[in-house]
């Protein structure tokens, strides 16, 4: 009875809510101290400089200017790796101690043990001229191999060390390196930072007291997809691997595809916290030495937290941000990677990306597919030709339906415009309102059959043929012809053997509609010349994105727009200036000389 | 402030027959026709000759100015003053090309196939190619140029083949036409239908060497003698010369009569294609050239602010005549007869002199 009267107490009168603390994200305290710094900085300098900064990070420069600027970027990264990022409550310490026990207390703090559940820290004791000596290991579990470290590290540091060893080696570093550590890849470092990346990637750190030196031993073990076929560049004829997200392990699928000793692979860091390692692959007698030094200037100049994949280092590097067309290539086909880098091109792998960069990228690479050369050149032609009229029916096909169904009926012949009308009739949209309709349904249907989970994928397929095909016609909708433009265009889009330019013509496709339907053929004309002008002007690392046909270089038409036989691609592209031209001598089939044999022997 | 590009002789040859070549399909042959009657073609020929010949004597007074342009050459003879002059000489013909043409492409257009829009939405399509190569600047557009202006070939030389069953060859005579006053006397001041080769005369800065300059010359000039000689000829083999007289879209008209079965006729929509990129090429080239040349002019560092400020006059001008037969009547009648007089007058007479004080300097420094 009391609770009722409460009940209808609470209902009628107000009552105070209870106080209950909520969470709300708090600012820490260190947040927006950097771009304050920033700011300071920036005030102190002259307008001069700020503008130079500004046309900098718009404009990328040439390589040559680049070296102007190569010492300020030196200096920088001295700061930069002295200003490396630690905690706020960790005063960063830059020289390792001989003390083990500092060295522990340091390490501690800096991985935030034993908050950080994953670090594992291993105290143990060698022996140093019959004398216990302390000493600990520090590794992140997950990332290492305990088996090595069992083995190579640990067993014969406490377990050999005990031995009578005849040596007069005074310093204990020295003693542990040389003696004691059979493990092929160790760093000797008096940096604490240089064992802190170690550690970071997979490596396990060693600290011996009375040493100032630490180990650090490459052991990464964690686990990792394998090498499988590629998923977006599926070829009948040629390799079958793809890579995977370990850098090595996709710089040796190169490698092992080459096997020239010319071949460059440098590596670089990007990512001020993630270090994110990168390989930079050339082949040094091949590719043009400024192009490397380009590329090298824009990697090693990027400045950010993290990069996760190759995918943000291609949007970082890429000349043109708000150009459609992709400036660079991102394939998961080794083989497409060691042809690039034969013509002279340079590659950048990622560590944690399965997409490795190619660059510099024209027009033509974009339509071409690494299955071109494995086939016999008729056959490549053909296919050739078939994906440019895929790329011309993607990105133009429904803005010329809607252009001559609303301004040129006349070039429509007269049985086929009064099939049109009668299946037109009921339908109460313009064209372009009904293309509309259909395209969006389309991309809506596309981007559905990504995303939707594997089991239910087969569902998308019913909706999707229901929606675009009986549903729609049989709803007056649209009309019948109309499914048949959108279903060519969508089939024209998936022949285009680069997914971003088909991405890139996804959007142009909208707005040749547009054109289309505002001004028919001169509209789409217009956008032909605006589009041809802004891809003629466009760049990748320096080459004309147009190139070889916008400027013209030598052999452009026979080696880049159709493919010759294999035995007459002599040459490589002009367009990228390779320090060596020429790819084989003019006759590469010797045996088809009367004197073949002789030239053989010889 | 000038720009550091350089272009190959086939991009100039592109350029310079775009902007030679495109009123082909516009009124010339109507225009050759009725001053020469069936002997328009002939005419052709002879003004390509003249032109050619007064191209000879030009190419001989530039070899002691290898690379430098009518601007320079008037900097160099007479200072920042005779320079002006020369520029706001150069601007103004450039600035009337560009307005009338622009006017004549977008009427056409308009007669074609959007006769109920207002021609100044028509205008508005060509003046947004115009901006944007303003903006992007020379070197994309010669070197789009050298991709479109093969294509625009190709479509004219199907265009010439598909008309083929039609052509009567009887229509040709008399072969003399009008008469041999009317061709060879009356075609002298026609040689103001290549004043285009002006063109020539401001990109010697970015093709380099006198041989390019010469090469590219004989070149264009021999491409565009062919052009223009085979549409006119072709124009007038198809209709016969009474009815030649009548059309106002001579290459549009004849494109119409293509037929070839049940199913592949009245093609002629395809051709807007075509002609609305020859329109491009060249309204975009003279509105480029304008802005250049005024930055030239008057020594400015930026051309991009000026861009804009172009576009807007010239639709404002292009929108003066009230008519489509007073922006003819202008643009046949007056500029056609004239223009000759600014491209071959005015630079031969700037390079005699330029030549003579290069002779009276060069001894004085030996």
């Amino acid at each position: 009875m009391v609770n009722y009267i409460k009940n209808l107490k609470s209902l009628i009168f107000f009552e105070e809510p209870e106080k209950i603390e909520e969470f709300i994200l708090k600012e820490s305290n260190d947040e927006g101290k950097a771009e304050i710094k920033e700011a300071q900085k920036d005030s102190d300098r002259t307008p001069e400089l700020k503008k130079r900064d500004r046309s900098i990070i718009k404009k990328p420069m040439s390589a040559a200017s680049g070296n102007d600027s190569g010492e300020e970027q030196g200096e920088n990264k001295e700061k930069d790796s002295n200003n490396k990022h630690q905690p706020s409550a960790v005063k960063p310490r830059e020289n390792i101690s001989t003390s083990v026990e500092e060295n522990l207390r340091y390490m501690k703090d800096i991985f935030t043990v034993p908050d950080n559940g994953d670090i594992v820290i291993r105290e143990f004791e060698i022996t140093f001229k019959g004398k216990p000596v302390k000493a600990f290991i520090i590794l992140i579990d997950g990332m290492t191999d305990r088996t090595v470290i069992n083995s190579n590290i640990l067993h014969p540091l406490m377990i050999l060390s005990d031995k009578d060893f005849k040596t007069g080696e005074d310093d204990i570093g020295e003693f542990v390196k040389s003696r004691l550590l059979p493990h092929n890849q160790m760093k000797v470092t008096e940096k604490y930072q240089e064992v802190i990346d170690e550690i970071n990637f997979g490596g396990c750190g060693l600290f011996v007291d009375g040493s100032k030196v630490a180990f650090a031993a490459d052991v990464k073990g964690w686990l990792a997809r394998g090498i499988e076929r590629p998923n977006t560049e599926l070829v009948l004829r040629g390799p079958q691997e793809g890579f995977n997200e370990i850098l090595r392990a996709n710089t040796a699928l190169v490698r092992k595809i080459l096997k020239d000793e010319d071949l460059i692979v440098e590596n670089a860091k990007v990512g001020k916290r993630s270090k994110t390692p990168c390989s930079i692959l050339y082949i040094k007698d091949i590719a043009n030495e400024s192009l490397v030094e380009e590329v090298k200037r824009r990697v090693n100049s990027i400045k950010l937290d993290y990069i996760i994949d190759s995918g943000h280092l291609e949007q970082l590097l890429e000349d043109d941000p708000y150009m459609l067309a992709p400036q660079i290539i991102a394939t998961e086909r080794p083989d497409r990677v060691a042809a690039a880098l034969t013509d002279g091109k340079i590659a950048i792998i990622m560590h944690g990306s399965p997409f490795a960069l190619v660059l510099p990228t024209t027009n033509n690479d974009l339509i071409h597919a690494a299955e071109d050369s494995y086939i016999r050149f008729p056959y490549a032609n053909l296919l050739r030709c078939v994906r440019i009229l895929g790329v011309f029916m993607s990105l133009l096909l429904p803005g010329l339906y809607v252009a001559i169904t609303n301004y040129h009926q006349e070039m429509i012949p007269t049985d086929l415009l009064l099939a049109i009308v009668s299946a037109r009739e009921k339908v109460p949209f313009p064209t372009v309102v009904e293309i509309l309709i259909m395209e969006v349904a389309f991309e809506l249907i596309r981007e559905a059959g990504i995303r939707i989970p594997g089991p239910i994928g087969p569902t998308l397929g019913i909706i999707g043929a229901l929606i675009l095909g009986q549903a729609a016609v049989a709803a007056n909708i649209v009309s019948p012809i109309l499914i048949i433009i959108v279903a060519v265009t969508g089939i024209g889009s998936f022949a285009i053997p680069n997914f971003s330019l088909a991405y890139a013509f996804r959007i142009l496709r909208f707005a040749y509609i547009l054109l289309g339907a505002s001004a028919g053929f001169l509209g789409i004309t217009t956008g032909l010349f605006l589009q041809g002008v802004w891809l003629t002007a466009a760049k990748s690392f320096g080459v004309p994105f147009m190139a070889p046909f916008a400027p013209k270089t030598s052999g452009g038409f026979s080696d880049e727009f159709l493919r010759p036989p294999f035995w007459k691609q002599e040459t490589r592209p002009d367009y990228v200036n390779p320090r060596d031209t020429r790819k084989q001598p003019k006759i590469s089939r010797v045996w088809t000389q009367n004197n073949s044999e002789g030239d053989a022997n010889e | 402030m000038q720009e550091k590009i350089k272009f190959g002789s086939w991009e100039a040859i592109c350029l310079l027959v775009a902007m030679m070549g495109t009123k082909v399909i516009l009124n010339y042959p109507r225009v050759a026709a009725e001053l020469a009657g069936t002997a328009g073609w002939i005419q052709t020929l002879y003004i390509v000759l003249l032109a050619t010949v007064a191209f000879f004597f030009i190419a001989k007074l530039y070899s002691r100015f290898e690379g430098k342009d009518l601007i320079d050459i008037s900097q160099y003879l007479g200072g920042s003053i005779l320079r002006i002059i020369i520029g706001v000489f150069v601007i103004a013909f450039l600035l009337f090309i560009t307005v009338s043409l622009l006017r004549l492409f977008g009427e056409q257009m308009k007669t074609l196939a959007y006769v109920a829009s207002p021609i100044s939405y028509i205008l508005v399509f060509f003046l947004a190619g115009m901006i944007v190569v303003g903006y992007f600047g020379l070197e994309p557009l010669v070197r789009f140029m050298a991709i479109l202006v093969p294509v625009s070939i190709g479509a004219f030389l199907i265009y010439l083949v598909l008309l083929a069953p039609f052509y009567r060859a009887g229509n040709l005579f008399p072969a003399f036409g009008n008469g041999l006053d009317k061709i060879f006397i009356a075609g002298i001041p026609r040689i103001s239908e290549v004043s285009e080769l002006l063109f020539l005369f401001l990109i010697p800065p970015f093709i380099g060497s006198q041989k390019n300059f010469k090469s590219v010359g004989y070149i264009s000039l021999g491409m565009t003698a062919f052009f223009l000689t085979s549409l006119t000829m072709a124009y007038i083999c198809v209709v016969p010369y009474p009815a030649a007289l009548e059309s106002s879209l001579p290459a549009y008209d004849i494109g119409r009569i293509i037929n070839y079965g049940r199913f592949f006729q009245r093609i002629e929509p395809l051709f807007i294609i075509t002609w609305a990129t020859m329109a491009f090429m060249y309204l975009s080239a003279a509105f480029y050239f304008t802005i250049y040349t005024f930055q030239k002019t008057f020594k400015l560092e930026h051309r991009q602010p000026l861009v804009l400020a172009f576009a807007v006059l010239t639709m404002t001008i292009c929108l003066l005549p009230r008519s489509l037969m007073e922006n003819i009547d202008l643009l046949v009648n007056n500029f056609r007869f004239y223009s000759g007089l600014m491209t071959f007058g005015v630079t031969i007479l700037l390079l005699l002199a330029a030549n003579m004080k290069k002779r009276r300097a060069e001894p004085r420094k030996c």
